[in-house]
C-alpha cells in the first residue's frame, strides 16, 4: 500500500515537473497571431504537397507556397515546411519579385544559398491568386543563379503539376 | 475589369506624380504598386499574355485527343477525340459541351469547310478521310486513303484539303500527301515522300509551295506544288520528332517545333536558314501563328510555350505554362479564345481548356 502511494506520488510529481514544458513547448510552436502580419490559412493540399515534395528533394532545404487565400485580401504563406510560418504575410519584397512575373533567384552569402521565388499555376494554368513557391538552393547543391533556378522551375512544375484548382489548394 | 481598372489607376496616379515632382519615381512606385491590394495577382495577370478562362471536364474520357477545327457560323468548336473514336462538339463562346458524333475509328484531324458546309475528317485507322454534313454530321461522303492518315491541312485559297498517308502505319518507308478537292471530294494528285512520318502543313501561295514535317528524317520537306516534287530538304541543330510547324507569310518564316527536346525553330522560308532555334515545351502537338499580336503560341504534354516575333530574325520567350498534359490546340482570333484539351491525369478528368488572350 505504502509503496503504491510512494508511486502515485512520484508519478503526479513527474507530471507536474513536465506540464510547463509541454505548456512551453505549445506555446513555442504557436506563430504570434499578430493580426497585422499573420492571418489564420487552412490549406491542407498546399501543406501534404509541400511536405511531400520537400521529402525527396535533397537539393533544397526550405519550401513554402504562397497565395492569397479565397476571400481575402494578403498574400500569404499557405503553406511551408516550418509549419509555423503558416498564415505570415508576404513581404513586400517577395510582392515586387512576383509583380515581375519572372522567377528570381538571389544570392544569400550568409547562408551559402541562392533564394528563389518562382510565380506557379495550377495544373491547368489557372490563376491561384498570387500563387508562387519559395525555396532555398545550397551553394553545394548549384554552382550559379541559372542551375538554381533550374533545380527551382523543375520542383514547381512539380508542385503545379497536382494543383488542379485554386479552390483545391485548401481542401484536403 | 479589376486588371483593367488597377492599371489605369496605376497610370493615373504616375502622370499626377510626375506633374508636381521632379523627385525619384522608384520609392513612389513600389509605394503605389504595395498600396493596390492584392496587387500582386492583378499585376501578374496584367502581365500575363493568356489568362485561363474556364475548364470544362469530360469526365468518361480517357485517352488521347487530336485536334480542333472551327464552325464560325453555327459557333460550333469541333474536336476529334482520337481514342474515343469521336467528334465532340461544344458551344464556341462557353465551351458547353452539345454533343458527341460516333462512327470513327481513330479520328486525327479536321477542317470544318463553310463553302460547302462540310467537316473532312481524317481517321488513320479506317484509312480513309471521312466528310460529314455540317449541320446534323451525317457521313456524306468517304475517300480511301493509305493507312495512317492523320495530319492535314486544309487550304481555303486551293480548296485543297492535303492528306499525310502511308508510312509507318503500313510499315512503308514511304508516304504519301494526297491532295483532296473539297467541292467535288476526288482526289487531285499524290505527292510521294521519302519518308515514313509526315506530320503538319503550311502552304506558301507567294511560291506555290508546300512545306511538311518529314519526322522521321528530321527534316522540313519543301514541295514544289506545280511538279509536286520535294524540291528541299531543311534541318536544325537539335530538332528531333518535329511534329507542328505553320508559317508566316508576310515575314516569310517557318515555325517548326520538335518534341524531345523540346525546340522551337525559325527558318527563313527564302533559303531554309536557321534564324532562331530555342527551348520550348517538349511534345508539342499544336502550333499556332497569330500575326495581330504576333505571337506563336506552342503546345505539348508539357505545357503552353508562348514567344513573341519581335522581327523577322528575333524572337523572345513570353512564358510557359502547364496544361495538365494538353498537347494539341486552336486559335480562333474572333472571340480571341485560345482552346487547349488534355486527358485524364492522375488529379483530374479529361477537360477542354479555354484561355483567354491578352493584349
Amino acid at each position: 500500500m505504502s509503496k503504491l502511494v510512494v508511486k502515485s506520488v512520484l508519478t503526479f510529481s513527474l507530471v507536474l515537473s513536465l506540464v510547463p514544458t509541454v505548456a512551453h513547448a505549445q506555446k513555442a510552436q504557436t506563430p504570434p497571431q499578430d493580426p497585422s502580419t499573420y492571418m489564420h490559412v487552412n490549406a491542407p493540399l498546399a501543406q501534404s504537397l509541400v511536405d511531400k515534395v520537400k521529402a525527396h528533394h535533397d537539393d533544397i532545404v526550405k519550401l513554402g507556397i504562397h497565395a492569397v487565400p479565397p476571400g481575402e485580401k494578403d498574400n500569404v504563406i499557405i503553406a511551408n515546411i516550418t509549419r509555423s510560418k503558416n498564415g505570415k504575410k508576404s513581404s513586400s519584397a517577395d510582392l515586387e519579385k512576383l509583380a515581375t512575373n519572372k522567377a528570381t533567384a538571389v544570392r544569400l552569402e550568409k547562408d551559402k544559398v541562392f533564394d528563389l521565388l518562382i510565380p506557379m499555376t495550377d495544373a491547368n494554368g489557372g490563376n491561384l491568386d498570387g500563387g508562387f513557391v519559395v525555396m532555398e538552393v545550397p551553394y553545394a547543391k548549384a554552382s550559379n543563379e541559372e542551375e538554381a533556378l533550374k533545380i527551382g522551375v523543375a520542383i514547381r512544375d512539380e508542385i503545379q503539376a497536382q494543383i488542379p484548382s485554386k479552390a483545391a489548394l485548401y481542401q484536403p | 475589369m479589376r486588371t483593367y481598372s488597377i492599371g489605369t489607376k496605376l497610370r493615373s496616379c504616375l502622370l499626377k506624380y510626375r506633374r508636381r515632382s521632379a523627385q525619384p519615381l522608384a520609392p513612389f512606385l513600389l509605394t503605389v504598386i504595395l498600396s493596390v491590394s492584392p496587387y500582386a495577382p492583378a499585376h501578374a495577370a496584367e502581365l500575363a499574355p493568356v489568362s485561363l478562362n474556364s475548364v470544362i471536364p469530360l469526365p468518361g474520357f480517357v485517352g488521347d485527343f487530336d485536334h480542333f477545327t472551327v464552325d464560325l457560323k453555327r459557333n460550333r468548336l469541333i474536336l476529334a477525340a482520337e481514342e474515343h473514336h469521336t467528334l465532340e462538339i461544344f458551344d464556341l463562346k462557353s465551351g458547353e459541351r452539345l454533343q458527341g458524333v460516333p462512327g470513327f475509328k481513330a479520328p486525327h484531324t479536321l477542317a470544318y469547310v463553310s463553302e460547302t458546309d462540310e467537316i473532312f475528317v481524317t481517321d488513320g485507322e479506317a484509312a480513309a478521310c471521312i466528310i460529314l454534313s455540317g449541320s446534323d454530321f451525317h457521313e456524306v461522303g468517304r475517300i480511301s486513303l493509305r493507312p495512317g492518315a492523320d495530319a492535314a491541312l486544309y487550304d481555303p485559297t486551293s480548296r485543297i484539303f492535303y492528306v499525310a498517308n502511308g508510312g509507318r502505319d503500313e510499315k512503308s518507308s514511304t508516304s504519301s500527301i494526297t491532295e483532296i478537292s473539297v467541292m467535288n471530294h476526288k482526289v487531285v494528285a499524290q505527292i510521294s515522300i521519302d519518308g515514313d512520318n509526315v506530320e503538319a502543313m503550311a502552304v506558301d501561295h507567294a511560291h506555290n509551295r508546300l512545306f511538311a514535317n518529314i519526322r522521321d528524317k528530321k527534316q522540313i520537306g519543301v514541295i514544289d506544288l506545280t511538279s509536286r516534287q520535294v524540291v528541299a530538304r531543311w534541318t536544325a541543330p537539335g530538332l528531333n520528332r518535329n511534329t507542328t510547324l505553320t508559317f508566316d507569310p508576310i515575314a516569310k518564316r517557318v515555325f517548326v517545333a520538335g518534341r524531345t527536346p523540346g525546340k522551337f525553330v525559325v527558318f527563313d522560308a527564302t533559303d531554309g536558314r536557321v534564324v532562331a532555334n530555342m527551348s520550348c515545351v517538349n511534345d508539342a502537338d499544336g502550333m499556332v501563328w497569330d500575326p495581330v499580336t504576333r505571337r506563336i503560341y506552342v503546345t505539348g504534354s508539357q505545357g503552353l510555350s508562348i514567344f513573341h516575333q519581335d522581327g523577322p530574325d528575333q524572337y523572345r520567350s513570353l512564358t510557359q505554362l502547364p496544361t495538365n498534359g494538353g498537347k494539341t490546340s486552336l486559335y480562333v482570333p474572333e472571340v480571341k479564345q485560345l482552346y487547349i484539351v488534355h486527358p485524364k491525369t492522375e488529379i483530374d478528368d479529361a477537360a477542354l481548356l479555354i484561355y483567354r488572350t491578352n493584349p
